[in-house]
Formats: C-alpha cells, sequence, structure tokens
C-alpha cells in the first residue's frame, strides 16, 4: 500500500483540529470569523491543490485491528465529493458570518461547523467500508449541535429526531457490516467491485440481506422512504446555512455510502443479479414521487425544500441503481447540480426569512421587487431544479433518463422516466409559483407584512391554479407549529442589531455560488468526459 | 519471578488488613489508608497481569501448602489478574472522586466505618475473583452482600434505608439459592475445589448420570448470581440502591460490584462445569433470553425515569443485559465481548455516577434532569465526562462502548439461531440508550438555567476529581483505541481458564 499519508489527513485533521482549537483562543467576534474564514479557504486550497497533484494517493489513518487499515483514499469520486465540500464550504462559511447572530453561542456553532468540514471530508476520502463507518457515525453527532443551535424546545425537538433516525441507520450499517465481516475480510474499495469472485452468486441470503441493511442505512441518511421522516423536521428547525449543509452534503454522505457499497464493494455484477435490486427500485420510485407529492403540499419554505430533497436524492439513487454508464453519470450530476441549486434555494430562504421575516411561500409575494439578487438566484435555482434547460438540474436529468431507457430493468425502464417525468411537472408547481408571485404580485401588493399575511394564500393560489390552493390552505395550521425556531431566532437578532434592506455578506456568498453553478452548467463538457472514464471504470465498458 | 504467585493473597490480606485498621479510626486516618491500599492493589494486579501475560501461564497457589481437599487454592491467569487490576483501579477512582462528597454525605464519626466496608467490599471483590473453591466463593459472596449494603446505608436517609432493605433480600435470596447450588454440588461429587469437581462433572457428563440434579445445581448456581448481578426481573432491587447511595458507593455498586459475580459465574462455567457440558444443558440460553430482556427493559424503564441518578442505574440493568447476552451466545466471541463489556461498563458508569454529581453540584443538588440546564457550562469537567459516558454507552467510534457493541455483533455471527434476535436487539438498544442519554447532554449543554442566580456560577472542581475523573474518560478512550491488546489478553485469559 503505498503511503503518502500526511498530506492526505490534513483535509481531515485541519477542519478538525481547527475547531478543536476554537474554544479555547478566545477570539473576538472579528476573530473568529478570520479564523474560520481562514481555515475554510486554505482547506479549501489544499484540497484543490491534491485533487490536482496527488489524484490516487492514499494513506493509512491507524490500523484497527491486524489486516484492518482505517485509511484514506484519493480517488475520482472521493475527488468529486471533496471537491463539493471545499468549494460549498467556503461560500458556507462567508454566509454564516453574516448570519449567524454573535452571541455565547457562536463559537460553538462554529467549532462544530469546522469539525463537520473534517468529518465530510474524512467521508469523501474514506478507502474501506470501515473507515466510512467511522467517519457515517461521527457525522450524527457533529451535525446534531448545529440543527439544535437555536436552543428552544422546537430545535431540539428537530435534533433528536435527526438523531434518532441517524442511530438507527447506522445501527443498520453496522450489524449489515458485520454481516459481511462473517463473510469474509473487509476489502478495500476498488471500483468495479471488490468482491469480483469472491462472494458466491447472489442466492447467499445473508450477503443480500447485509447489502440491504447497508443501503437502507445509508438510506437513512439520504432520506430514502420509509426512513425519510427527519428531514422535514429537522431542515425548517437548523439555521439556514446548517439546512443547506444537511440537504447538500450531509444527505449526500448517505449517497455515497451507497455509491461504494454498489461500485466499490460489492459490484455492479454482484448487484444486477440480485432479487433485492427490484426491491430498492421499487422504494426508491416511491420516494420520488412521495417527496414531491409532500412538497407540493407544503406551504412552510423550508419544509417544502426539505421534502424536494427527498425526492431529488431519490433521483440520484435510481441513477444509482440502473447500473448503466449513462445513469450513473446522471447521478452524480444530479449529485453536484442538486447539491448546488439546493444550497441556493435553502441560502436564499435563510436571506429571505431574515430580511423580509418570509418563511411560508404565501408571503413571498412581491418580495422579488425588493429583494431582486436573492429572488434571481432562487429562481436560476428553483429553475434547475425542475430541469429547465440548460441549466445543470437539465443535464442530470438527461442522463438519468438516457440510463433508465438504456438498462435491462424490465417495466422499470419505462415506469421510472414517467415517474421522473411526473415529479418534474410537481417540481415545476412546487418551486416555480413562488417565484412568480415573487416578481409579478399582480396588482393591488403593497410592501408592508400586513398585505403578504392577508394576500398570501389566494395569491399563490391564482398563480398556479386550484391545487395549490387547497393544498397550502390545509395545512397552514400544521406549518405553524414547525416554523417557530427560525422565527424566534430572527426576533432576537432583529433587537439586538439592526439588519440594513440588502446584508452584502449574506447576498455577495449567494450570488458567487449562483454564478458558479451557472458557469459548470454551460460549461459541462469536461465534467461529462471525467464522469464518462470513471463510469467505464466502474461499469467496465 | 515465583514471589509474583503470591500476589493473589498479598492483595487480600492487605485488603483485609486495611479494614480492620480503618475501623476503629475516624475520618482521614481510613481514608487515606483506603485509598493507598486501593492504589497499592492496583499496581500488584497490574505487575501480576504483565508478568502472567509475558509468561503466558498460570498457576493455583495453595494456602498454607495444605494439599486438597483440606487446603484452600487460589488461583490466577491472565484473565483474573486483569479483572482485579481493573476493578482495583475503578474502586480507586471511585473513591478519589467521591471524597468530598463522602465527607458530607457520611457522618464523621462512621467515616471509619464506612472506608472499612469499602476495603473489605474490595477484599471480598478479589476473593471472588481469584478463588478456586466453591466453598470460598459462597463465604465472600456473603461478605460482598453485606459490605455493599453497609455502603448503601452509610448516607442514612430514609431512602437508603428502605434500598437496603429491599436490596439485602433479594442478595440473600441470590445467595441462599447458590449455596443450596454448593451443598448440591457437594453431594454429588464430595468436591468442593473447583478442578476436582471438573474432573467429577466430566465423568458424570460422559456416563449420562444425575443429569437432571446437574442441570438443577447450574440453573441454581445461575440464577443466584444473576438475582446479585440484577439480570432481569431481578433488577428491582438495584435502581433505589443505585440511585440513593453516595456517588463513590454508586460508582462502586454500578462498576464493580455487579460484575464480580459475572466473573464468578464464567469461572463457574469453564472451571466447573467445563464450557460443553454447559452449553449441552442449554442454561446460556435462558441467560441470552432474560440479557434481551434485560437489555429492553433496562432502557425502556430508564427513558421514562426523571432523576438522573436511577435513570444511570437503570441504564446498568440494560447493560447487565447486553453482558449475559453475550455469555448466552454461547460463542467465544459472544463471551470475550461479554468480558470486554464488564470492563467497558466498569470505567463508563463510575464516570457517569461521578460526572452526574458535578453536575448535580453545580444545579443545587437537584437530582432531576431539567433543573440542570445549563449544568455542563457550569462544570465544564463534568460536562465533557457526561459526555464521554454517554457516547460511550450509545456505542460511538473511539469510544469503548463501540468496541462491545462490534463484539457482540461479530459474536453473534457464530449461532444462526440467536443471530437474528441478539442484532436486532443490539441496534433497538442503541437507539433506545440514545434517546435517554442525549436528552441529558442537550440539557446541559443548551438549556439556559431555570434559577437565574445559577447562571454565572463556575463549579470548582478538587484535585482528587479532576484526576479519577481524567483516569477514567482516558481509560475510556485506551479501551475504545487500544482494544486489540484487550481483547487478546481476554482472549488468552479465556482460553487458559
Amino acid at each position: 500500500m503505498s503511503n503518502s499519508g500526511p498530506l492526505l489527513f490534513l483535509p481531515v485533521l485541519t477542519p478538525l483540529a481547527a475547531g478543536l482549537l476554537l474554544p479555547w483562543l478566545r477570539l473576538t467576534g472579528a476573530g473568529k470569523r478570520i479564523y474560520t474564514a481562514g481555515t475554510a479557504l486554505i482547506n479549501a486550497g489544499l484540497i484543490l491543490l491534491l485533487i490536482w497533484g496527488r489524484p490516487g494517493s492514499e494513506g493509512v489513518l491507524f490500523w484497527l485491528a491486524e489486516d484492518l487499515p482505517v485509511f484514506l483514499r484519493l480517488d475520482p469520486l472521493a475527488a468529486i465529493y471533496l471537491a463539493l465540500t471545499a468549494v460549498f464550504w467556503v461560500g458556507l462559511t462567508f454566509f454564516s458570518h453574516g448570519y449567524i447572530a454573535a452571541d455565547e453561542r457562536e463559537t460553538r456553532y462554529y467549532a462544530f461547523f469546522l469539525g463537520l468540514a473534517g468529518v465530510l471530508a474524512g467521508l469523501g476520502l474514506a478507502g474501506n467500508i470501515v473507515t466510512f463507518y467511522l467517519f457515517f457515525e461521527w457525522l450524527t453527532f457533529m451535525a446534531f449541535p448545529l440543527i439544535c443551535h437555536n436552543g428552544d424546545s422546537e430545535a431540539i425537538n428537530g435534533g433528536m429526531t435527526f438523531l434518532i433516525y441517524s442511530v438507527l441507520g447506522a445501527g443498520m450499517v453496522l450489524v449489515g457490516l458485520v454481516l459481511l465481516w462473517g463473510e469474509g475480510p473487509i476489502a478495500a474499495f476498488a471500483p468495479g467491485g471488490a468482491w469480483a469472485g469472491q462472494i458466491p452468486s447472489a442466492g447467499g441470503g445473508r450477503t443480500t440481506a447485509a447489502l440491504l441493511l447497508l443501503l437502507f442505512g445509508f438510506g437513512c441518511k439520504a432520506g430514502m422512504y420509509p426512513l425519510h421522516a427527519w428531514l422535514p423536521v429537522a431542515h425548517p428547525v437548523a439555521p439556514a446555512p446548517v439546512s443547506a449543509v444537511l440537504s447538500a452534503l450531509l444527505t449526500k454522505a448517505g449517497a455515497l455510502g451507497m455509491i461504494r457499497v454498489l461500485y466499490y464493494l460489492a459490484g455492479p455484477a454482484y448487484w444486477r443479479a440480485a432479487w433485492a435490486r427490484y426491491l430498492w427500485l421499487t422504494v426508491i420510485l416511491a420516494t420520488i414521487f412521495l417527496g414531491s407529492m409532500l412538497a407540493f403540499r407544503e406551504p412552510l419554505l423550508k419544509k417544502r425544500l426539505a421534502y424536494s430533497s427527498v425526492s431529488q436524492i431519490a433521483y440520484l439513487l435510481f441513477g444509482l441503481a440502473l447500473l448503466e454508464p449513462a445513469g450513473f453519470a446522471g447521478a452524480i450530476l444530479q449529485l453536484i447540480f442538486h447539491g448546488l441549486a439546493k444550497l441556493i434555494l435553502f441560502l436564499c430562504v435563510g436571506v429571505l426569512i431574515r430580511q423580509a421575516g418570509c418563511r411560508e411561500v404565501g408571503e413571498l409575494k412581491g418580495v422579488g421587487r425588493r429583494m431582486p439578487a436573492v429572488m434571481g438566484c432562487f429562481a436560476l435555482a428553483a429553475l434547475s431544479l425542475a430541469g429547465v434547460p440548460p441549466l445543470g438540474g437539465f443535464i442530470s436529468k438527461w442522463y438519468l433518463i438516457k440510463g433508465a431507457l438504456a438498462a435491462d430493468i424490465g417495466i422499470f425502464s419505462w415506469l421510472g422516466p414517467v415517474v421522473l417525468l411526473i415529479s418534474a411537472l410537481l417540481t415545476a408547481g412546487y418551486l416555480l409559483p413562488p417565484v412568480i408571485s415573487a416578481f409579478f404580485p399582480g396588482a393591488g401588493v403593497g410592501g408592508t407584512r400586513e398585505s403578504f399575511d392577508v394576500a398570501g394564500v389566494t395569491g399563490v393560489g391564482e398563480a398556479s391554479g386550484v391545487a395549490e390552493t387547497g393544498g397550502a390552505g390545509g395545512d397552514a395550521g400544521v406549518a405553524g407549529a414547525g416554523e417557530a425556531g427560525e422565527g424566534t431566532a430572527v426576533a432576537g437578532a432583529g433587537g439586538q442589531r439592526a439588519t440594513p434592506a440588502s446584508d452584502w455578506r449574506l447576498t455577495a456568498p449567494l450570488v458567487v455560488l449562483t454564478a458558479l453553478s451557472l458557469l459548470l452548467a454551460l460549461s459541462p463538457g469536461w465534467l461529462l468526459d471525467y464522469l464518462a472514464a470513471l463510469s467505464a471504470a466502474l461499469l467496465g465498458d | 519471578m515465583i514471589w509474583l504467585h503470591s500476589i493473589p493473597l498479598i492483595c487480600i490480606l492487605l485488603t483485609l488488613l486495611t479494614a480492620a485498621v480503618s475501623l476503629p479510626g475516624r475520618g482521614r486516618w481510613g481514608e487515606g489508608l483506603c485509598l493507598l491500599t486501593a492504589g497499592a492493589v492496583t499496581v500488584l494486579s497490574a505487575a501480576l497481569l504483565v508478568d502472567l501475560w509475558r509468561t503466558g501461564e498460570s498457576f493455583t497457589f495453595a494456602m498454607g501448602h495444605f494439599p486438597a481437599p483440606w487446603g484452600n487454592e487460589l488461583r490466577a491467569g491472565v484473565f483474573e489478574a486483569l479483572m482485579a487490576a481493573a476493578f482495583s483501579a475503578v474502586a480507586l477512582c471511585s473513591l478519589l472522586a467521591g471524597r468530598e462528597r463522602i465527607r458530607q454525605d457520611i457522618a464523621p464519626a462512621r467515616l471509619g466505618v464506612y472506608y472499612a466496608q469499602c476495603s473489605l467490599l474490595l477484599c471480598s471483590l478479589l476473593a471472588l475473583i481469584y478463588t478456586n473453591d466453591m466453598f470460598t466463593a459462597y463465604v465472600f459472596i456473603e461478605i460482598n452482600t453485606l459490605t455493599a449494603c453497609a455502603i448503601v446505608v452509610a448516607k442514612d436517609t430514609p431512602e437508603t434505608v428502605l434500598a437496603t432493605i429491599r436490596y439485602l433480600f433479594m442478595s440473600l435470596l441470590g445467595s441462599g439459592l447458590f449455596l443450596i447450588g454448593v451443598i448440591l454440588l457437594y453431594a454429588i461429587t464430595g468436591h468442593l475445589l473447583m478442578p476436582n469437581i471438573l474432573a467429577a462433572m466430566s465423568q458424570l457428563a460422559a456416563s449420562g448420570e444425575y443429569a437432571l440434579p446437574t442441570g438443577m445445581i447450574i440453573l441454581l448456581l445461575s440464577l443466584g448470581l444473576a438475582v446479585k448481578s440484577a439480570l432481569f426481573p431481578f433488577h428491582t432491587w438495584l435502581p433505589s440502591a443505585h440511585g440513593s447511595a453516595t456517588t463513590a458507593s454508586s460508582a462502586i455498586l454500578s462498576g464493580i460490584v455487579l460484575k464480580g459475580y459475572v466473573v464468578l459465574l464464567l469461572k463457574i462455567f469453564y472451571r466447573v462445569f467445563g464450557l460443553e457440558f454447559v452449553h449441552r444443558l442449554r442454561t446460556p440460553d435462558l441467560l441470552f433470553v432474560l440479557g434481551l430482556a434485560g437489555m429492553l427493559m433496562g432502557s425502556v424503564l430508564a427513558i421514562r425515569e426523571r432523576d438522573i441518578k436511577r435513570m444511570l442505574a437503570y441504564s446498568s440493568v440494560a447493560q447487565i443485559g447486553y453482558i449475559f447476552m453475550g455469555i448466552g451466545l454461547s460463542t467465544l466471541t459472544g463471551t470475550v465481548a461479554a468480558c470486554f463489556h464488564i470492563l467497558t461498563h466498569a470505567v463508563t458508569k463510575p464516570l457517569l455516577f461521578c460526572a452526574a454529581d458535578g453536575l448535580m453540584e453545580a444545579s443545587g443538588r437537584q437530582r432531576d434532569i431539567f433543573a440542570m440546564k445549563g449544568a455542563g457550562r457550569r462544570n465544564l469537567l463534568a460536562g465533557v465526562a457526561f459526555a464521554v459516558g454517554a457516547l460511550s454507552m450509545v456505542g460511538i467510534p473511539l469510544f469503548s462502548g463501540f468496541v462491545s457493541k462490534l463484539y457482540f455483533a461479530l459474536g453473534s455471527l457464530g449461532d444462526p439461531d440467536k443471530m437474528l434476535p441478539a442484532l436486532l436487539m443490539l441496534v433497538l438498544s442503541a437507539v433506545l440508550n440514545a434517546m435517554y442519554y442525549l436528552p441529558v447532554l442537550v440539557t446541559i449543554y443548551m438549556g439556559d438555567p431555570v434559577d437565574g442566580a445559577l447562571r454565572l456560577e463556575r463549579a470548582k472542581n478538587k484535585g482528587g476529581y479532576i484526576l479519577a475523573v481524567g483516569a477514567l474518560i482516558g481509560l475510556n478512550f485506551v479501551l475504545g483505541i487500544r482494544y486489540p491488546a484487550v481483547i487478546a489478553a481476554i482472549e488468552r485469559g479465556l482460553a487458559t481458564l
């Protein structure tokens, strides 16, 4: 095992150490901002340099047993996830500077925020399933204090829900792992499957059970039905940058785990022959539809986005389940572009909550005129998610459908595209009407809060048809309880310092991230080539 | 080195002597002496462990050099030395961390008696670990019972008196069952020394004679010890006894006293009946089922509890369930996991009790969890200690609890019938553990104190508390990260048992 270790440990250990050190430094407010921004920038630079200069390097962190190393390896998939984390983290750090109130909880926030960056890098780099599992467990406990940041009972409730689902998921992963362990030594991840011929054919009930446990355990983090219920509870109560991390990176960590299990451990050939494949496909399609449907009915903005994540991440899983080069490329593209879009959407909602007091869809009426930059970013991200060409979401969905039609999965190869299309319509139905009403509120809408509240429900109805009105009206009462967490934080922060109408510290990272995603979507050639090479290595044709 | 072979006897006599000397003394004298003895015993046991590990041998030590059947033997191998070293270290840490609280909880005139009982308790635990003789085991079980009750009742509140009476009744029931078992054993085999009984047992096993009586004996001995180590459904005495005693007593009782009986049970399985015979009689199956039930019920009861010390006590019921589940798996890995969990729980639960003490102190001596809002920010060390203990009990990697969980799961693979229930319960139990440990963490870190006066208070910890709690945290990480060596020691110990 060639060891170019220490450099590769840095993306994991630098943020972790910085997070551990932060509480002891007793920095001032500005000091903390410089410290976190510096760490994020240095870390991002380091990661990009490593990807550029040392692809394929690996290093052993420590040995769990004589034949079981905990080790990191920078393979092409790790490079994608790591690059994503690095870029997102810079944006999120700068956004947090403007968003997180300067009180005694600030230090705790940044300490865990830095720690989370390290753990996510570790997940990306993990070189075998045991290493992945170790970081996967720690992910939960780094994210938990961030979700609970507001400290009120709503936030703690949301955090506990996340935690219990996560512990359950991690427990399933552990059991799956132990079952695999019983079959033979744990091999390092290898493109195309580490097992290649070692494990007998798909008939082995215990192996299939282990794989299903791993998939559903990771699916718990990825919001896969029936273990998706933590997303709509945890997203609304977390601070906006944390909601963004949850949707853009943390749920993707679950998906990453599935990629590692299917394509790097069991191998596509094994999974292709397993009956469990169809069970998994069914669950994925159900998740796609369910997520979109629930998002469509949900009036609370952050909750609507959370349900949308449930559905959109299932797109990604659908791509994985196809075991086709095009489907795999579509899945990775979805990982990247959904990550970008959801990051932008959650940050936009954060700004809207902070500066316009909008938490519900109906309250967005006319906001676009007062905050054109923010709503502009929102609109672009929404269009991307709905799959409007030439934005990123379109590219990924194109590849997904192409993969589905090419895959040899019987009825699913046309059922999949149908569900994707229905879901795309629903996505357009739940994301575009708010955008339209924000920019074109119609006659007689002033700029005050009161008029938003009165006009809210019916206003959206005009734009999107009858179904929206019914859904929004019916759920308004339920949503009222869920929004309290973020609401109190706004009130508290608003009382301490007057926020200007448009805070550049919040808007600037947003605009930069949106510009980045546009750039990537409009010149995807090199990315597509990279993914073609990767999927050829994994699927062997 | 041959003098090392006297260490078991030296340790037992040393603790006995300490008890005798500190009894008439008052306060500080007994305290210092007891801590010193516990420290000395720890060092001696560790030396013995290192020596036995290096040479790989085990030995029996005939007291007074009288041969059997008149003599009385001690027996030490890697297993015994490891347990003795761990138990005495935990006793030392518990007493050191709880020293201040003992001075407050117990009348000065009784301090000498309290420390005498603690020494005697350690003495009886060492004897249970090292003994090679069933009757000696019985005698020290009784001593253990009485001293354990004594260190509970020493606090002398109505609550502790009631708890002690309940504890005493259940304990005596347990030792009664054990005594009947020993008598029947003697009646059938005519021996009390373990190797002699084993020889007789293998003859019985081969000939098939006395099948029912031997089955009954194993059942009686197992159940007797199970009652005393609070295996569900015999746990009813535990929450009030552990919840109401002074911190050091709670820590010692849950950390090591419960486990002493499990160690003895393992020795009986290996050295009195022979493992094969035990498995054939299906006693482990019963222990497995009760262990699973304990894992579930202990956690469920803990979730309902708002008193932090009683919550920790119910958690012990669940953890004892893990240990018996591991023994009940009747695979080698399962037993190794059970032994490892004995160590895990021995370093974790005392840590949690000591941390809870610090948190209670920072919240106006209230035991209600909801009164502890923000306590982790007022007493930093106690907060960190509780976090480490809680994460370990939930089974997060890098903490010792994770290694236990992993090995229990690996152990369950050996038996296809028990695999599914064991794995299911491990996952469920982790979720349940998270459900009662993590809300406490949230409360002590995130909540704002109800009483405004508490807001600015910062607790000052005494040196002994810092040292002991630090050591327990360190031990937790050692078990969690450097576990291959410990597992290897347990494996070698069980192989030579």
